[in-house]
C-alpha cells in the first residue's frame, strides 16, 4: 500500500479535530470525555483511535458527528474541521446534510443502527432518497447493488429481510452498505466487529477494507482491539482518560511505542503467535474522568513516573523529530529506548 | 491455604481428575431440537489446564454447566475422581460444587449487589466453619487474590470490574476446590486488567496446584493459559491436543481458520500471514448441516462430508481430530 507522507501534523487534512473538549453530565458529576484531542484524518487512509472502555473514544466519534446526547453532552472547546468547515458551529440542518452523505457512521451493534420493523432494503432506499432526488425503483436497484457489494448472498431476496432475520455478521454488512450508500468521504466505524465471532469479524473487516479501497474513502476506526488496528489501520492514535497519548504510523507505534501506556498495553496482550510467558501488566485501573489526577493522567499507574508527571501535563510533541510519531510523555525518550 | 488430603471426600487418587464421556444436552422447543452439546468427551488430569475454545453457540458454556449440574445432561457421563456426577442425588450436588469452583464471565451479574465482600466470599465457608474463623479466612482469601483485606466491608458496586472478578475468584476458592472452572473469566475486562487476572490465575495454579477448565472464545488467551486445548464447533469437539500441537500444527480446517482469523497486534503480520477465509454464513445450531457440521464453510469439503459425520478419531497418539481428511490436508501452521 502506498501511503502518502503524513509526517507533518496539520498538513491539509480531510477531517481535522483541533483541541476538542467534550463534557458529559452523569449522575455522579461532569465527565470530560475528550480533553484537548487533536487528530487529522487524511484522504484514503484508515486512522484507528484505540483505547480501553471509558477512555472517551466513542464520545470523540459522536462529537465529530454532532451526535452527543442532547441534554447531557456538549462540546466546550476546540474545532472539528471537515474540508475546512467547523462542524461544531454548524446548524442541525447542515449536520443532517453532512451525516450520511459526507461522513457516515457504523456502530458496534447493528441492531441499534437498523430499524427493527422495516425491511433492510427499504431502509437503504429511504436513506438514499433522503439525500438525493432519485426515483424509488432506481434507489431500490442501488440498494440491491450495495448489498451485493458488501458480500450479502442473494441480495435481491435479502433486501426484503427484516434485521432480526439476519445473522450478526450480515446485519453488520447491511450497516456497511447503508453507510457507503451515498459514497461518503469519511466513514466512522465504532467497534464495528466487537460483537462478532472471530471468523465473522475477519469477513467483515475484509469487506470494510475492500470497500474503502474501492471507494477511496477514509475510515476513522474506533476500537479497543490492538490486533484489529495492526491488521487494518495505516495510523493509530492511542487514547487514555480523555487524552491522546500517542499518535503515528502503525508500524512505528507498534515497533517502538514511546508512551508507557502504549508499551504496557502491547506487553499485556496474550498473543496467538507467541510463546506463553508472564504478561507484563499495568497496575491499577484507569482514573475517573470526573476528577482525573493532575498532570499526566497515566502517572499513578506508570513505572516511569517522576514527581514532574504528577504536577505538569506533558505537551504533545514529535519524538524523535523525524519519526512521524507524536507523544505526550515527559519521559518518551526513556520509554522509546526500550 | 494448602489443600489437605483429608478434606477430599471424593474417590481414589488414580486416573484423571475429571473424565467427561459422551456428554449430550438437547434443548427441545415445539419446532426444533437444539443440540447444544452433542457427544463431548475429554479428560483432565490433576493439576492440568484444559481450554475449551470455540465461537458463540458452540456449546462450551453449556458443557461447563453440565459438569457442575447447573443443567441436567440428556445423556453421557461426568466422573470426578472416578465418581459419577450425573446421577448424584440432589442433596450431594451442593457438596459437589464445593469441590468444583466456578468463575463466570460477568463480574457485574455474578455478585449479589446487596452483600458485602465478607459475606460473598464467606458464603462458601459459612456452612461448616466456626463463625469466628470466617473473618480471618475471608481476609486471607482477599489477600490471596490481590485485594486489600480492608475491602471486606465493601459492596460490589464500589469496585472496578477487575476487582469484582478478583472477588468472584476468591469466592470460588473459599471451599478449597481442586477443580476451578472459568467461563470466559476475562472477556468483559479491558486488556490491562485482563492481564492482571490472567497473571493471578497463573499464580493460583502454581501455588495451590489447582486444576483448571478454562472456557473462552479468545484463542490468544487460551494459548496463554492452557496446556491442552479442545476446539468446539456446534456442540462437538473437533480437535483436541497439547497447546503446541493445536496452535502450531492444527489438523482440523476449522481450527486452522479460527487461528488465522485472530488479529495479531503486529503490523508486520498483515502481509506475512496466510489467511484462511471462510465463505458462507455460520450455520444455525437449530438446523445444522448433515454430516460434518463445518462442511458448509469448509474450503476442503467433499461429498463424503455431507453424508458421514466424522468421529473424533485418534490420529496419532494424543491429537485426535474429527475430520475425514485430517491426514491429507495441507493446513498452514500458524501464524
Amino acid at each position: 500500500m502506498n501511503v502518502p507522507d503524513r509526517r507533518i501534523p496539520g498538513a491539509a487534512a480531510l477531517l481535522s479535530v483541533r483541541g476538542l473538549r467534550t463534557e458529559i453530565d452523569t449522575e455522579n458529576g461532569t465527565v470530560t470525555a475528550a480533553d484537548g484531542v487533536s487528530l487529522d484524518l487524511h484522504g484514503d487512509e484508515v486512522l484507528a483511535v484505540v483505547g480501553e472502555s471509558g477512555c472517551g473514544k466513542t464520545m470523540l466519534a459522536l462529537s465529530i458527528l454532532g451526535l452527543l446526547p442532547r441534554r447531557t453532552g456538549r462540546i466546550t472547546g476546540g474545532q472539528v474541521l471537515f474540508r475546512g468547515e467547523d462542524l461544531t458551529q454548524a446548524t442541525p440542518a447542515r449536520l443532517r446534510e453532512i451525516r450520511g452523505a459526507d461522513i457516515a457512521m457504523i456502530f458496534q451493534d447493528a441492531l441499534t443502527g437498523l430499524h427493527p420493523l422495516q425491511r433492510v432494503g427499504d431502509q437503504i432506499v429511504e436513506m438514499i432518497r433522503a439525500h438525493e432526488p432519485v426515483r424509488r425503483d432506481a434507489a431500490r436497484r442501488r440498494a440491491v447493488d450495495l448489498l451485493d457489494l458488501v458480500g450479502i448472498p442473494d441480495p435481491d431476496r435479502r433486501a426484503a429481510s427484516f434485521p432480526h432475520e439476519l445473522s450478526g455478521g450480515m446485519r453488520q454488512r447491511v450497516m456497511i452498505a447503508m453507510a457507503v450508500a451515498l459514497d461518503p468521504a469519511v466513514l466512522i466505524a465504532d467497534e464495528p466487529t466487537t460483537a462478532l465471532d472471530v471468523t465473522v469479524q475477519a469477513q467483515v473487516l475484509e469487506t470494510l477494507a475492500r470497500i474503502s479501497g474501492d471507494l477511496n474513502g477514509s475510515i476513522l476506526l474506533i476500537t479497543h482491539d490492538f490486533g484489529v488496528v495492526a491488521g487494518f489501520a495505516d495510523r493509530v492514535a492511542v487514547m487514555y482518560a480523555g487524552r491522546l497519548v500517542e499518535q503515528g504510523p502503525v508500524a512505528e507505534v507498534y515497533g517502538r511505542p514511546r508512551h508507557p501506556y502504549t508499551a504496557g498495553l502491547l506487553a499485556s496482550m496474550p498473543r496467538i503467535d507467541d510463546i506463553p510467558g508472564r504478561l507484563e501488566r499495568i497496575a491499577g485501573t484507569p482514573p475517573s474522568l470526573i476528577s482525573p489526577p493532575p498532570g499526566c493522567r497515566f502517572a499513578p499507574r506508570c513505572g516511569f513516573a517522576t514527581d514532574l508527571c504528577g504536577e505538569l501535563t506533558p505537551q504533545t510533541r514529535l519524538w524523535p523529530a523525524d519519526g512521524g510519531v507524536t507523544v505526550a510523555c515527559h519521559h518518551a525518550e526513556r520509554v522509546g529506548a526500550g | 491455604m494448602a489443600h489437605s488430603e483429608a478434606s477430599r471426600p471424593f474417590g481414589p487418587e488414580t486416573g484423571p481428575l475429571l473424565a467427561v464421556d459422551g456428554l449430550v444436552k438437547h434443548f427441545s422447543t415445539r419446532r426444533a431440537t437444539l443440540k447444544a452439546v452433542d457427544g463431548v468427551s475429554f479428560t483432565l488430569e490433576e493439576g492440568g489446564t484444559l481450554g475449551l475454545v470455540g465461537e458463540s453457540g458452540c456449546g462450551k458454556s453449556t458443557t461447563a454447566r453440565l459438569i457442575l449440574r447447573l443443567l441436567e445432561p440428556t445423556a453421557g457421563s461426568v466422573r470426578f475422581r472416578g465418581r459419577e456426577l450425573t446421577t448424584l442425588p440432589a442433596a450431594e450436588v451442593r457438596l459437589l460444587r464445593r469441590r468444583l469452583g466456578i468463575v463466570f464471565q460477568d463480574p457485574y451479574a455474578s455478585l449479589n449487589p446487596r452483600m458485602t465482600l465478607r459475606n460473598i466470599v464467606g458464603e462458601g465457608l459459612a456452612v461448616w466453619e466456626p463463625r469466628s474463623d470466617i473473618d480471618g479466612r475471608v481476609a486471607g482469601l482477599l489477600e490471596r487474590v490481590g485485594l486489600d483485606p480492608a475491602f471486606a466491608g465493601r459492596y460490589p458496586h464500589e469496585l472496578s470490574g477487575g476487582q469484582r472478578q478478583r472477588v468472584a475468584i476468591a469466592r470460588a476458592l473459599a471451599p478449597e476446590p481442586s477443580l476451578l472452572i472459568c467461563d470466559e473469566p476475562v472477556s468483559a475486562l479491558d486488556v490491562s486488567v485482563q492481564a492482571q487476572i490472567l497473571n493471578l490465575l497463573a499464580d493460583l495454579r502454581r501455588d495451590l496446584g489447582l486444576t483448571i477448565l478454562f472456557i473462552s472464545h479468545d484463542l490468544a488467551v487460551v494459548r496463554h493459559v492452557c496446556e491442552r486445548v479442545a476446539v468446539m464447533h456446534l456442540g462437538r469437539i473437533v480437535e483436541i491436543g497439547a497447546r503446541a500441537q493445536v496452535y502450531d500444527n492444527p489438523r482440523h480446517p476449522y481450527t486452522a481458520a479460527l487461528l488465522s482469523a485472530v488479529p495479531v497486534p503486529d503490523p508486520a503480520h498483515r502481509h506475512r500471514r496466510s489467511r484462511v477465509q471462510l465463505a458462507g454464513e455460520v450455520p444455525s445450531p437449530l438446523d445444522p448441516p448433515s454430516g460434518c457440521t463445518f462442511r458448509t464453510r469448509c474450503p476442503h469439503a467433499a461429498e463424503r462430508c455431507a453424508t458421514e459425520a466424522p468421529e473424533l478419531a485418534r490420529r496419532g497418539a494424543d491429537h485426535p481430530v474429527a475430520c475425514h481428511f485430517a491426514a491429507d490436508l495441507p493446513l498452514a501452521a500458524q501464524p
